[in-house]
């Protein structure tokens, strides 16, 4: 299995729950490249909803924070998960500067989506 | 072209170790790969399959030929299926690149839902002695990345 095409690795750990992912990025440098970027949290993103769990969200800090854009060790997952109502319900973030996240509001969500508004510039809403 | 049962005819499928499996067509064209050839009008007797070894040829066509019987219940299918998937580890991998390479995304989808549910809470150490992963983060590294998913072992 050490072998598996990236491509594949990607497919096998987009179907995991995201605690299980939080653990695999553990696993080793490859694996840590696997979960970053668009393409692997619309992966997740969408087999939370194929699977008809509670939609979750999986976001990679450099994506939001561009002062660590350029240092894979430092992109953290973010994530959100949604209630049955919903509503989200846990917030986890990880890693030590939490604080770089704190200057963004949750705004709302609606099927994982987030609508995140950037509370320090006051004109910038993600979603 | 027609592919339905009744006017399935047979093709020829050449392994990597130069064995030669006889599958009828509307099973055979599951393969996303082979589809693309017989519509072509490329298919080739026999076709070579030059990533897939006879076993896991044989593997693949015997999911191909339970997926392509009409007349197989969804349920059924599905405990055919859980069926299918227990197998060591070095079938199921076989079973991933050929799958791949020939275009099965049921298949593919199977057996990737197989290794994650292997997968799915354990920890990294158990998972790198499960699946055969080096450990490549120095000291320093490792240390950083379980600071940072320190929430995914409370």
């Amino acid at each position: 299995m050490e072998n598996l095409l990236g491509d594949i690795v990607i497919e096998i750990l987009s179907r995991l729950p995201v605690k299980s992912l939080g653990r695999c990025r553990c696993v080793c440098r490859s694996w840590v490249n696997s979960t970053l970027g668009p393409r692997f949290t619309d992966m997740h993103f969408n087999r939370a909803l194929q699977q008809k769990k509670n939609p979750s969200l999986v976001l990679n800090n450099n994506a939001i924070n561009c002062n660590h854009a350029d240092d894979f060790f430092s992109s953290q997952i973010f994530l959100v998960e949604n209630d049955k109502t919903g509503n989200y319900t846990s917030l986890k973030l990880n890693g030590p500067s939490p604080p770089s996240f704190q200057k963004f509001r949750l705004m709302g969500s609606c099927n994982g989506l987030l609508c995140l508004y950037d509370a320090m510039f006051k004109f910038n809403v993600y979603v | 072209m027609s592919l339905s049962p009744s006017t399935s005819k047979m093709l020829s499928l050449k392994s990597s170790d130069g064995k030669v499996l006889e599958v009828e067509e509307h099973v055979a064209v599951l393969c996303e790969t082979i589809k693309s050839l017989v519509e072509d009008g490329c298919a080739d007797s026999p076709i070579p399959l030059a990533n897939v070894d006879g076993a896991t040829l044989g593997n693949v066509m015997e999911w191909c030929k339970k997926h392509a019987d009409q007349k197989a219940s969804a349920d059924d299918l599905e405990d055919w299926d859980a069926e299918f998937v227990e197998r060591d580890q070095g079938e199921l991998y076989h079973l991933i690149m050929a799958a791949n390479y020939l275009n099965i995304k049921g298949l593919l989808d199977l057996i990737c839902q197989k290794v994650a549910d292997m997968i799915k809470g354990k920890h990294p150490e158990k998972i790198r002695e499960i699946f055969n992963i080096e450990n490549d983060f120095t000291p320093e590294q490792q240390e950083q990345i379980r600071k940072d998913n320190s929430w995914a072992f409370e």
